[in-house]
């Protein structure tokens, strides 16, 4: 019998198999090996970033441990102190030279004016000032060679002192007539009105502007005394202040004496600071020669050359550890506690006495304000005074430095200061601050008008306007970060201070600005950028309710925007507060803007102004690791700390993502 | 209230007032959004066209595109004129003319020449990145949308994709860095300290070693794709999707195998949703900064990336793409940000700013127009 | 609180026939019509989707508008309380629609107000993603409503004409999307008539719904007919010669022929109409 006819159906061999597989499955492995290169990728980002975030909390750890043994702990209470008395110091001199300036406000006024303008005169004529410039020292330097070969009898051979002369008056002549070039252009310049809008706190009168021109006018680049009117200004100020200076001699006496008293302070810590920074140097140094100690030890092992793995040795054992006699270094600061308690306590009792002596109120409000600054310090300044000798004696250099609390340091710390000479401290505060307070800002902005225009577009809009706004949108969403940050530096920071120092709007928290780069600023500019997102996502959620749910709402007699407001915006608000919550993840994102734009101040921002504190500059976690991740060496405590910020930003990302899929998630399901 | 003639007549005004403030209040909002982004553009076309473009023959500052960047010398001449010249012409003129008498006022680093060498690196950045990004983006959406039938595995592909989208950027700079340019294996002729592992490849002196490959454009690049990854493979897959499944589904009723389906009946029909998404992804890669800072871009080069290459043959070759490189943005913060401000400075700036949008936009445009052109002619 | 003068709502309902009285003088011995459409003309766009329809739609009766689908029927339904506007480019081009007299697209008519007295319900039930309570209350609350007791009056009144308090009256706090096809769609009629409208415009109300909805709605639609002047678009010919008094064939735009259900169905006048009754085509 023949072999029974092959059925029709019957799965043919691939030519080509490789472990078993066809080609048709070794492709699908190959697409689905791409695919799972997105877990992959996120995987291996979170292994990174933590593998150098989580090795900053140990380096952290051992750097506090160093802090704490060589006294610079135990220093920095003592500067503590020595900070709190200048603050107060601060606020009464403050006050003191307010009620002194107070005196002659009006002619401070016109000088500043006086400067401001002439500054500007500046920039307007210097073509014509470089010109006068050149005449004048070409003149002068002709001048001086006369002088010279006269001088020197014998030296007139190759100078001819005649062409010389001929040439001063005809250098002269063209520097009268550059004189005069210069001082007509300034007449010109002066004329244009904008010249009289300055920033000088008073508004001057048509008298005192005059006054002002004329002496700018004919104060030339080579003038050497001010114009008599200015002269005569300061003259004016001067007995002003004089007769003030009488007037407040007790605020000045009593300021004086004030500053004294904390002089035997500052005289304790200087030396004290001097050792802990030498104790400081002498353990890095230390610690240095061991890890190379280390490596070499490292190195003779791994070396398969016998002679280099000897020379290697050799190398090791001619590096002499050193170990840094801790309690013997730090005796010196046991020693000081007594001396400390002496001079706090003198200290306290001359501030005391000195407290109830300054005036209770000043005449001007500046004088005002900072008395009752300075009112409020003192009693905080004695009381640390109190405080701190207890805190000294309590203190020892060899108490170990509890490591969950120098993990706590990092989330707490209010500083962040890198590359010091004294002790470099990591601290998340500032910059987490700065970066919320600019989100916030964005968010405040942007949220109104990207739903707005959501709504619009999708809800009132004809096509017409919906293929115009649309691709604005889409082009929006293509500038780069950089140009936006561009903009805030040249035209938005100038165009928003000027727009603060408009007189009427003197009552918004936080005007007139002082600072071009700020929170504010950086916020707009965020809100700008991340109004495509939210737009986009808003706008797909609305194109997500169903049309039947608009046209049942319309047929029951609503108009179009209850409709909007009662089901077309309920219905999408899950999906609208998900894009909201994406731009916001955009926002903290951001980096060139921020650093570019939010001012780079890092500090915690002083949130006594309310809401003002929206004008200050900030930096941002993004900002600081663009900043300074590219000047730090890999794998130092720097470089981690970097690390964890971006660890961190990371785990914020994922955060909002994660909350934005549930609330889709969570909606998805109860349709 | 006056009796309505018919039972339809408006009767609410407060109603209607409501309703048109809200109106009102939405279209500003809309219009405003639309007035910001004409400012923004219009600011810069009028302070950056007249440094690209010039009243005179031949209408375009070549020199602004042919140059790379140099450092701006302003002097004053023997009249007393104040001149600027880039340092190199000045130099050149010195030499040319010893006795004439220059005062230097000031030299403004990067403020003269032009942008040609960042143009040129950020091309190379976006061709190494959009080459990495498209040829595994579109693999995996081959995956997602023609292979894949649900499943743990798949909806933790699709959450991951979805997570690294809303990674920012600085993230993928420090990842990039820690991982390309300090972590990945390279083969170098002595191992660096900071090497993860190595060994001695056989045959050879030189080692294999996991100390990754130092900021260089391919670091640059390959950091890019991992950013724009998500993008691209979301889009691939949206246009993957929309191919009817009738056309599938006919290619295997005619008795071709999956492959055959998705490269005959499935691919062709994507590939315009795939282009004008890469051409999108282009616009956002060359506008990205943070990622490149540490991974690839330099702020000074003298030479474009192809001159004075020292080794010959296949080392040619991994020479020019581990060397560093200028690049567009970083070039803007560099003049913008990190050197001191001045008006000298401000036409550069503004030129650069200028270039870099046009370029954005043009891409931009050039994807939109592809779609609605796209849109027309495939309709099923 | 929308409204400047509460006592303006659409509570206080104007009677018919003072309405009548003032408006429309009845020539014939029939009662005048509430709904009279004369040579209208209709495009979307550059398409013309209605040609000269005359039509005179009598009160308190069902009247069916039947045709094969793209027949016009659904169009000229939603002309009748101004849906046609929400679509870009549609709009007549001629003739009049009046509904109690008043020419619906003069420019004083206010769209709102017109849909408060003309309800509609639509093909497939659409319930808002709201309570039950408060699907019954919209209308009621965007016009200005506020009171909670003659809320909840109306409320259970209209779920009681549109025969769904027994079922619902438990769970009126539930959201609306639990109910069944049958009972969303009654919603939906009780939503319509909650805020006391004169006509019901009802665009294939039962064309997603099992037969024994069906017929609960028929059921309804033949109580309701006491009330209201019920306007039926339905491809179904046995639905429109169970349920309605009148009857117009629609096809190709065109009206063919109007008159009594019992005389279009028994007695066509055209050939058309009976070709279409009887299934010859369509």
């Amino acid at each position: 019998m023949n072999a029974p006819e092959p059925n029709p159906f019957t799965k043919k061999r691939d030519r080509i198999q490789i472990l078993g597989l066809n080609r048709e499955s070794m492709l699908k492995y190959f697409f689905g090996g791409n695919a799972s290169l997105a877990i992959v990728v996120l995987s291996l980002i979170c292994i990174f970033l933590a593998k150098e975030a989580l090795q900053f909390f140990p380096s952290h750890h051992r750097g506090l441990q160093l802090y704490r043994l060589s006294g610079q702990e135990f220093v920095d209470y003592l500067e503590d102190e020595s900070r709190q008395h200048k603050k107060a110091a601060g606020y009464l001199a403050r006050a003191y030279y307010g009620e002194i300036n107070a005196s002659s406000k009006r002619e401070q006024g016109l000088l500043v004016a006086y400067e401001e303008l002439s500054e500007r005169l500046e920039r307007e004529t210097s073509k014509e000032a470089l010109l006068f410039n050149t005449t004048f020292e070409n003149l002068l330097d002709l001048q001086f060679e006369i002088e010279d070969s006269e001088s020197e009898e014998d030296g007139a051979e190759s100078f001819d002192i005649e062409a010389a002369k001929a040439e001063v008056t005809a250098l002269t002549t063209r520097l009268e007539e550059r004189r005069r070039t210069l001082r007509e252009r300034k007449t010109d310049a002066l004329k244009d009105p904008g010249m009289r809008e300055l920033d000088s706190p008073i508004s001057l009168s048509e008298t005192e502007f005059q006054n002002i021109a004329e002496a700018i006018i004919t104060t030339d680049p080579d003038a050497e005394d001010d114009a008599p009117h200015i002269q005569e200004l300061n003259r004016t100020i001067d007995d002003k202040k004089a007769a003030a200076e009488a007037e407040y001699q007790d605020l000045f006496t009593q300021l004086e004496a004030f500053r004294a008293a904390g002089r035997p302070l500052d005289e304790l810590i200087g030396p004290l600071r001097d050792h802990a920074r030498t104790t400081k140097e002498r353990a890095v140094a230390a610690e240095t020669l061991r890890k190379g100690k280390e490596a070499l030890l490292a190195g003779a092992e791994n070396a398969r050359d016998p002679e280099r793995r000897a020379e290697f040795l050799a190398d090791a054992e001619a590096i002499e550890l050193e170990e840094v006699p801790y309690d013997e270094l730090n005796q010196i600061f046991y020693d000081n506690i007594d001396a400390h308690h002496a001079v706090t306590s003198q200290m306290m009792r001359d501030l005391e006495q000195l407290g109830s002596q300054v005036v209770a109120s000043g005449q001007t409000t500046i004088a005002q304000t900072n008395l009752s600054r300075f009112r409020e310090e003192l009693p905080e300044l004695l009381t640390m005074l109190g405080e701190t000798n207890d805190k000294l004696k309590a203190w020892r250099h060899d108490t170990p430095f509890p490591f969950l609390p120098s993990v706590l340091a990092f989330f707490t710390g209010k500083d962040w200061v890198t590359n010091s000479s004294w002790h470099d401290f990591y601290g998340f505060l500032p910059l987490f601050t700065g970066s919320i307070l600019i989100s916030l800002i964005a968010l405040i902005v942007t949220v109104p008008f990207s739903v707005g225009a959501a709504i619009y577009v999708n809800q009132i809009a004809g096509w017409r306007e919906q293929n115009l706004i649309k691709p604005v949108v889409e082009f929006i969403q293509a500038i780069p970060s950089i140009v936006l940050g561009f903009f805030g530096i040249a035209v938005l920071g100038t165009t928003l201070r000027e727009v603060s120092q408009l007189e009427w709007l003197a009552w918004v928290p936080g005007f007139p600005m002082q600072e071009r780069l700020n929170v504010l600023n950086a916020g707009l500019l965020l809100a700008f950028m991340a109004i495509p997102t939210v737009f986009t996502l808003a706008e797909d959620a609305l194109n997500n309710v169903p049309r039947s749910f608009t046209e049942g709402s319309l047929a029951l007699g609503a108009t179009k925007v209850q409709t909007i407001l009662r089901i077309v915006v309920p219905g999408a608000l899950s999906g609208i507060i998900a894009a909201i919550l994406l731009g916001f993840g955009r926002i903290i994102g951001e980096t060139m803007v921020v650093l570019l734009v939010a001012g780079g101040s890092i500090s915690l921002p002083d949130f006594s102004e309310g809401i003002g504190v929206i004008t200050q500059p900030v930096h941002t976690m993004t900002g600081i690791i663009a900043q300074e991740t590219g000047e730090v060496d890999q794998g130092s405590i720097h470089y981690r700390a970097l690390f964890l910020l971006g660890m961190v930003l990371f785990s914020i990302s994922l955060l909002i993502n994660y909350s934005a899929q549930k609330i889709v998630f969570k909606y998805q399901l109860a349709r | 209230m006056a009796v309505p003639e018919h039972p339809f007549a408006t009767k609410a005004t407060a109603l209607h007032k409501q309703e048109s403030a809200i109106r009102v209040f939405l279209r500003a909002a809309t219009y405003f959004i639309l007035c910001c982004a004409a400012f923004i553009f219009l600011d810069i076309f009028l302070k950056g066209a007249p440094v690209v473009f010039q009243a005179n023959f031949p209408f375009v500052n070549f020199d602004f595109l042919t140059k790379s960047p140099e450092t701006l010398v302003v002097y004053q001449d023997g009249e007393g004129e104040i001149q600027q010249q880039s340092a190199n012409q000045f130099e050149a003129m010195r030499e040319a003319h010893p006795d004439g008498q220059y005062d230097i006022i000031g030299s403004y680093s990067y403020s003269a020449g032009g942008v040609l060498g960042p143009l040129i690196g950020t091309a190379f950045l976006v061709m190494i990145c959009m080459t990495v990004a498209l040829s595994i983006g579109v693999a995996s959406a081959i995956f997602l949308s023609e292979y894949s039938r649900g499943g743990r595995t798949i909806r933790g592909i699709r959450l991951a994709i979805l997570n690294l989208a809303g990674v920012p950027s600085i993230v993928f700079g420090l990842f990039g860095l820690g991982f390309f340019c300090y972590a990945v294996p390279n083969i170098v002729a002595e191992p660096a300290g900071r090497s993860l592992f190595h060994f001695q490849l056989p045959f050879s002196n030189s080692y294999l070693s996991l100390e990754g490959w130092d900021a260089c454009m391919l670091a640059g690049g390959c950091t890019l794709a991992l950013m724009i990854l998500p993008v691209i493979i979301t889009a691939c897959e949206e246009s993957l999707r929309a191919v009817p499944m009738g056309f599938r589904e006919g290619s295997l009723a005619l008795g071709a195998t999956k492959w055959q389906t998705i490269r005959k009946a499935v691919l062709p029909y994507a590939f315009p949703g795939i282009l004008t998404a890469s051409i999108l992804g282009i616009t956002r890669v060359a506008g990205e900064t943070a990622p490149i800072m540490f991974t690839a871009a330099v702020a000074h080069k003298d030479k474009l990336p192809w001159q004075d290459l020292e080794s010959s043959g296949l080392g040619r070759l991994f020479e020019f793409f581990f060397q560093k490189v200028q690049a567009l943005p970083y070039h803007i913060y560099t003049v913008a940000a990190k050197i001191p401000q001045s008006d000298y400075n401000k036409p550069m700036q503004y030129g650069s700013v200028f270039i870099f949008m046009m370029l954005v936009f043009a891409f931009a445009s050039f994807s939109i127009l592809l779609r609605i052109q796209f849109r027309k002619k495939l309709k099923w | 609180m929308l409204l400047e003068n509460p006592n303006s709502s659409l509570m206080e309902t104007p009677s018919l026939e003072e309405d009548a009285v003032h408006t429309s003088p009845s020539d014939s011995g029939e009662s005048a019509p509430i709904i009279d459409i004369e040579g209208v003309d209709f495009h979307y766009g550059k398409s013309k989707a209605l040609s000269d329809i005359t039509l005179a739609i009598p009160e308190k009766q069902v009247t069916a508008f039947i045709g094969p689908s793209g027949c016009g029927k659904s169009t000229l339904l939603r002309c009748l309380n101004r849906m046609n506007d929400l679509i870009e480019g549609a709009q007549i081009s001629k003739g009049v629609i009046r509904i109690l007299g008043t020419d619906i697209y003069d420019p004083t008519v206010d769209p709102i107000e017109l849909r408060k007295h003309v309800g509609m319900v639509f093909q497939k039930s659409n319930p808002f993603p709201k309570t039950i309570y408060d699907n019954v209350a919209y209308g009621l609350r965007v016009g200005g409503l506020t009171d909670k007791h003659g809320l909840d009056e109306i409320v259970e009144r209209s779920l009681r004409s549109a025969a769904l308090w027994d079922e619902t009256k438990d769970r009126l706090k539930d959201n609306a999307m639990g109910l069944s096809g049958g009972q969303q769609q009654r919603l939906c009629i009780a939503r319509a008539i909650a805020v006391q409208p004169k006509i019901i415009l009802m665009d294939e109300p039962c064309s997603a719904l099992d037969p024994i909805a069906t017929m609960r709605i028929e059921k309804l639609i033949s109580e309701l007919k006491s009330d209201y002047t019920i306007v039926i678009v339905t491809h179904n010919m046995q639905q429109a010669s169970r349920v309605s008094d009148r009857t117009a064939l629609f096809y190709l735009g065109e009206l063919v022929e109007e008159g009594t259900t019992e005389q279009i169905f028994q007695n066509p006048d055209k050939k058309e109409t009976e070709d279409y009754i009887s299934g010859r085509f369509g």
